[in-house]
């Protein structure tokens, strides 16, 4: 039968196995840890557009990206 | 390269938080275990679009939306100098660079300039796949 662990010792299991990875494992696997807890927190959106604003296609969107590098390079 | 690792261009990233879907991203992450890379070139340039007056009326919180974005990529400094890869559009040359540099088999674009070069980059690069949004969200049924 397994043998149960407790919170200490599955924490320094993890910390044991972390250090072994090299730096963009390392960064991997942290980056993974930091989405499960923000879904867990639920992830507020960014964008707040009043009701019945239309959503723009691909294509604006993409426009909108080039037309802001202009925007940029004129300022 | 690895087929966990994709490269999505800023017109992708906009969409997402535009259309309030950036929870949906951090979830297919999750779920199907895979890594997004991103540099710096990247974050300025999403900061920069959402700062586009058109975007005005999507009333987005920059840096919630930036932060959002750094804390669901893996960051990744570009080495240069960067090659020409795309002959229409070379402010989108970083794009590619990053994914070879961080050895991501996906780059997801909306951009014609880079979606065109599709043929050209696989066949130069045969573990790269350039995908459109809708190709990436089949991926993940």
């Amino acid at each position: 039968m397994e043998k149960q662990l407790t919170k200490q010792q599955t924490i320094e299991e993890i910390v044991k196995h972390a250090k072994k990875l090299d730096k963009l494992e390392l960064q991997i696997l942290l980056t993974r840890i930091r989405i499960k807890k923000m879904l867990k927190d639920g992830i507020k959106p960014a964008a707040n557009p009043p009701k019945g604003t239309k959503m723009p296609t691909m294509e604006q969107i993409n426009k909108w990206k080039h037309e802001a590098r202009n925007y940029k390079a004129k300022k | 390269m690895r087929i966990d690792r994709f490269v999505l261009d800023n017109n992708i990233w906009v969409s997402y938080f535009i259309m309030k879907r950036e929870e949906q991203l951090a979830s297919i992450t999750d779920e199907y275990g895979i890594s997004i890379f991103a540099c710096d070139e990247l974050f300025i340039e999403f900061a920069e679009v959402l700062a586009y007056p058109h975007l005005k009326k999507y009333d987005i919180d920059i840096l919630s939306a930036l932060r959002t974005l750094k804390s669901i990529t893996i960051y990744h400094e570009l080495t240069y100098p960067i090659k020409r890869y795309l002959p229409k559009d070379e402010n989108d040359d970083y794009l590619i660079a990053l994914a070879l540099q961080t050895s991501s088999s996906f780059i997801t674009s909306g951009d014609d300039d880079i979606l065109s070069e599709k043929e050209n980059l696989e066949r130069k690069y045969k573990k790269l796949k350039i995908l459109t949004k809708k190709e990436f969200e089949d991926m993940f049924g």
